[in-house]
């Protein structure tokens, strides 16, 4: 099947101001196993950008090789204009990082974490991380083995953020945080967003959130992109069409349309979730045979699990969903 | 003068900037907001909702392209004079796709037509009832 | 890049004091054991084979860990993103990191080393020699490779097998056991030096890339050996040749421990018998103990044929001691007096410079020994002779055997025969602290000396480094001449040379080409020692063939390819073993298109031209302008 592609992202040809992220091909391979292959997209700078996807998809592959942590295989990325391996450190300056699982300094006290931190950044902002800290309510005497998870994120917002970065790359930062904590880091997120020229780039498979406060999404199945676009585009360029059969039963076996991403069949209907679809996907539904044909907008959930639903079958057939994970 | 109250619902059909600039629309044709009070700066009503900033930029731009609303240079985002901008043909078709959802919606609970008549008129009834009271 | 300095260093603390405790309590044991176990006191403690040992181990054991603790901890997910990403380029961070680890490893190996240097400077009886503390300084530098090993180690790309995983070890225990089994100082620095720039720079590379195991090792119990059916089996064993020469080393160093057994048993015995006093240290009856108070007589049953009685001088109570290995009971006690069978008896007086089964040296007389019918007569006294400082009567060096005793006083060598007459005297100044003195006579004129019966003394300088001094007399001990030249080792090729050479051939090419010295034995014909030089090069050779191999197999850019080839022509196998433990092999997948196998770094099919296929098909896609 051929990609349906609107407009691409790689061949827009408008440069105007560097991107904040920018990758080319980049590919990282384990061994044999390809964690992220030939992965292409762009972050421009004042936008929020949300990476979706599975467990295992290689979200937190991508972070490390955008941060110059992980050499990549193949193809190129550039933070901030500058290639990703060859990152100078006034660039690491301005950018914050806030790794998966918030790792900290095990048995150091807080202040202490705080005061090497300090000197290692030569801008600090005392202030802001005085405010998140307050707001976290974290004690700066506590050692960091004694806070609370939600505490964990708050100090590790903080510290990212006193240097007063320009771009904020986070991977899960609300995993399993409590609905104060979480509805804290959303507080911190959105107010960094609002100043001028800041740029988020956010891991994370919370769709509430991601919905709430990106400018794009960027859908991540298969070490790839499959989408990447605002929330208000896929809701709209993502649709359901559910087919009745009243007198045959419904077609076997995979369906050639165009744009089909996930297909559910029981005894008298069909189910097919499209991607952009055009007329001659729509001819292709009419001449299945179905009674009747209805149309219907989906949810940006069922959306986004309808492109990472790919991947369950084979590279030919999109997803049966027809069989239920459990009976 | 009660605090605007927005809910934001993630998850559903409808886009984030789509439930705001409802949500306001009706708020103003209740009465909740009165012609010429200030709404929330763009800043201020992001951190409240904690939605991105750039959604409710959007949200208040259509509103004010609408004619809905109408921002004063350094002062703000108002809510201006009630005027007729849209053409008539675009008011239908706005209504004959609102009216096309909520019968697809309710189609499929099995009410008859006279049921969805009635549950229509209690819904205008509500809100005639709030844009009374203060 | 100072403050993660300071942050490594006292990260590090406890484990540089931990090394610090065990090297201490290593070469404070080396060092006062030797005291009492050494009988030339001219050797001084720093050059003893215990000493050389324990600064060995104390550097391979301090360097290893200290290495491993520093990156550890900093590999799991989410930290090694705390310590990369900071304002500091890589470069600093490593080398900030290595600067604190090296530091405390100098401190925790060089404090006890000076502290023990100190302290044989003072309490040995001879004047103290700087070059004395030589051996045991580059033994301790030795543990540097092996801690750039250890982070090589710990920096080690997705390794699931842990034999592979430590292949850098082996790369720098093969170079610690080539500088412990060098004899002469600028082997040793140029092994050091080769090493350790191999493997630091290797360390660095391999930090800069950022490369770093996606998961912890794997314990489980499969996962301890190298991955079979790869060219793994050949790097095991080379490993295992590494472990043998280093075992070899060891084995030369640790000398001959055939004898303490019976020592062992005549304590038993002693304390059994009641005659046994608390020994000056230890627990009566353990291994070293018995070893340096009871001093066996060397080859007495050998010469003698008897091989029923063992005798053995005590030195915590100046008397010889003989037992009946077969009845397992105390034959009898020879003092200064004369044999008794029971009780006790007057001791000898002073310290022991030398015992064979003819004679028995103190530095206050000379005896000699019958132990046959058991009696002892005194044929030399310090008294007219002066302190003896070391005596022989080694037969390689004297041509008439026992009968002859060399004493070396001060100022002299004098040669006493078994009447006590004394047969010449030599006049020598023995400069303080030499580290040996030999006297030879002439037999034949051919061996360039200019009449018969002259005397050669042999003076080896302190430490074995610098010049020795040849002196030459006549038969009734007039001087005739003295030449100094400089001190240079017979190289003879042992086993262990052969292993060493075969696995890095650099060094012994180093060693040829400096010292001009004959590379084969000079015990094998001369087409033998050819055909090894021959085959040595081709060695080299086929080090570079096999590094070209892997370089085109994993596709490394042309640059990296050449500096690699290049190195491991010049180093050998420690290159390989480098090469292949600091980079990742890239994985090789078959071409959908001709379906041979190419590496997954190269944008397309070196055979075919084919791009790699694209993810996972093309399903359909929204790319939109946000």
């Amino acid at each position: 099947m051929r990609p349906c592609l609107v407009e691409c992202m790689e061949q827009a040809s408008g440069t105007g101001a560097e991107a904040a992220i920018r990758t080319r091909g980049l590919t990282r391979y384990f061994r044999t196993k390809p964690a992220v292959l030939d992965m292409g997209f762009r972050v421009e700078r004042g936008t929020v950008c949300s990476i979706l996807g599975r467990n295992g998809s290689g979200k937190t592959t991508t972070m490390r090789l955008l941060l110059g942590l992980l050499p990549p295989t193949r193809g190129r990325c550039w933070l901030l204009g500058e290639e990703s391996t060859r990152l100078r450190p006034e660039t690491r300056a301005r950018v914050g990082y806030l790794p998966e699982g918030l790792p900290l300094r095990p048995g150091v006290r807080v202040r202490q974490l705080q005061a090497h931190q300090a000197r290692c950044w030569k801008h600090w902002n005392p202030e802001v991380y005085r405010s998140i800290v307050h707001h976290f309510d974290i004690d700066p005497g506590s050692k960091t083995n004694q806070l609370s998870r939600g505490q964990r994120a708050g100090l590790c917002l903080a510290l990212a953020l006193a240097p007063e970065p320009e771009l904020l790359i986070l991977d899960e930062p609300t995993l399993g945080l409590d609905q104060v904590a979480h509805r804290a880091v959303l507080e911190a997120l959105v107010h960094f967003a609002q100043q001028r020229g800041n740029t988020v780039f956010i891991a994370t498979h919370q769709l509430h959130d991601a919905e709430r406060i990106s400018d794009q999404l960027i859908i991540m199945d298969g070490g790839t992109v499959r989408a990447s676009c605002s929330p208000e585009t896929l809701l709209c360029r993502v649709r359901a069409y559910n087919l009745i059969f009243d007198t045959a039963p419904p077609p076997r076996g995979p369906l050639k349309i165009r744009g089909l991403l996930e297909l559910s069949r029981s005894d008298r209907s069909l189910r097919l979730v499209l991607a952009d679809p055009d007329a001659d996907a729509l001819t292709r539904i009419r001449d299945l045979g179905a009674s009747a044909v209805r149309e219907s907008e989906l949810g940006l959930q069922e959306a986004v699990t309808a492109f990472m639903a790919r991947t369950r079958q084979s590279e030919a057939a999109p997803a049966d969903t027809s069989a239920p994970l459990w009976r | 003068m009660a605090p605007l109250e927005i809910h934001i619902t993630t998850g559903s059909q409808v886009p984030i900037y789509r439930q705001v600039v409802d949500q306001i629309r009706v708020a103003i044709a209740t009465g909740e907001l009165k012609v010429g009070q200030a709404l929330p700066s763009v800043r201020a009503m992001a951190q409240t909702l904690l939605v991105n900033p750039n959604t409710v930029a959007k949200a208040y731009a259509e509103l004010t392209r609408d004619g809905a609303l109408e921002s004063q240079q350094g002062r703000g985002v108002f809510v201006a004079q009630k005027r007729k901008v849209l053409a008539d043909e675009e008011r239908l078709r706005r209504l004959a796709l609102a009216a096309d959802r909520f019968v697809q919606e309710c189609i499929g609970l099995g009410f008859s037509a006279t049921e969805l008549r009635q549950a229509v008129a209690q819904a205008v009834q509500i809100i005639r009832q709030r844009k009374v009271a203060p | 890049m100072r403050a993660l300095f300071w942050h490594d260093l006292r990260a590090l603390l406890p484990w540089g004091a931990l090394c610090l405790v065990a090297c201490a309590l290593a070469m404070g044991y080396a060092a006062t054991s030797m005291e009492l176990f050494k009988m030339a006191p001219n050797q001084a403690p720093l050059t003893d084979r215990t000493m050389l040992l324990a600064t060995m181990l104390g550097g391979v054991l301090s360097g290893i860990p200290l290495g491993l603790i520093q990156l550890v901890p900093e590999l799991a997910p989410g930290r090694w993103a705390l310590l990369i990403h900071r304002p500091l380029s890589p470069n600093r961070i490593f080398w900030s990191k290595v600067a604190a680890g090296l530091l405390l490893y100098s401190a925790a190996v060089g404090l006890p080393f000076a502290a023990v240097v100190w302290w044989s400077a003072t309490r040995v009886p001879v004047p103290f020699d700087g070059r004395l503390a030589l051996g045991g300084l580059v033994n301790l530098l030795g543990g540097i490779p092996c801690y750039f090993a250890a982070l090589l180690v710990a920096l080690r790309p997705s390794a699931r097998w842990l034999g592979s995983r430590a292949l850098p070890l082996a790369t720098a225990l093969l170079g610690t056991s080539c500088v412990a089994g060098s004899e002469e100082l600028w082997q040793a620095l140029v092994v050091l030096g080769v090493v350790i720039v191999l493997l630091a720079v290797s360390a660095w590379a391999s930090f800069l890339s950022g490369i770093r195991p996606p998961s912890p090792p794997d314990f489980s119990g499969r996962r301890w050996l190298l991955r079979p059916g790869t060219a793994r089996p050949a790097l095991a064993l080379c490993l295992l040749l590494g472990l043998y020469g280093l075992g070899v080393g060891l084995g030369n160093v640790t000398g001959d421990t055939s004898r303490l057994v019976p020592g062992r048993e005549l304590v038993a015995i002693l304390k059994e018998a009641g005659d046994l006093e608390r020994l000056k240290e230890g627990s009566p009856g353990s291994f070293w103990d018995a070893n340096r108070i009871f001093v066996p007589v060397p080859d007495y049953h050998a010469a003698t044929g008897e091989d029923d009685v063992h005798w053995y001088y005590r030195r915590d109570a100046g008397q010889l001691v003989g037992y009946d290995r077969y009845t397992a009971s105390i034959v009898g006690r020879i003092g200064a007096q004369g044999f008794r069978s029971l009780g006790p008896v007057r001791p000898f007086e002073g310290t022991l410079r030398y015992l064979n089964r003819g004679w028995l040296v103190l530095d206050t007389a000379a005896y000699r020994l019958d132990l046959k019918q058991r009696t002892v007569r005194k044929v030399a006294d310090a008294k007219t002779l002066g302190p003896v400082r070391m005596a022989t009567a080694n037969r390689f060096y004297n041509v008439a055997a026992e009968s002859e005793l060399l004493l070396a006083t001060n100022d002299a060598i004098v040669v006493v025969n078994e009447e006590g007459k004394r047969r010449v005297s030599l006049p020598l100044s023995l400069p303080g602290g030499c580290a040996g003195v030999a006297v030879t006579r002439a037999q034949n004129p051919a061996h360039s000396f200019p009449s018969w019966g002259d005397y050669l003394a042999v003076v080896w300088p302190c430490a074995w480094q610098g010049t020795m001094t040849l002196s030459r007399y006549s038969a009734d001990g007039r001087s005739i001449g003295q030449k100094a030249e400089p001190f240079t080792h017979a190289h003879e090729w042992g086993l262990n040379h052969g292993v060493i050479a075969g696995l890095a051939p650099s060094f012994v090419f180093a060693g040829w080409l400096l010292t001009g010295t004959e590379l084969p034995p000079r015990d094998l014909p001369r087409t033998w020692g050819s055909a090894l030089f021959v085959l040595l090069g081709l060695w080299s050779v086929a080090g570079g063939a096999i590094c070209l191999w892997l370089t085109r197999r994993y596709a490394f850019l042309p640059g990296p390819r050449l500096l690699w080839t290049v190195l491991c022509l010049v180093v050998g196998l420690p290159g390989i073993l480098v090469l292949l433990a600091s980079h990742e092999g890239s994985a090789r997948l078959p071409c959908h298109r001709c379906g041979r196998p190419w590496s997954v770094t190269l944008d397309s099919c070196p055979h075919c031209g084919a791009r790699p296929q694209a993810a996972l098909g093309d399903g359909p896609k929204i790319l939109a302008a946000s």
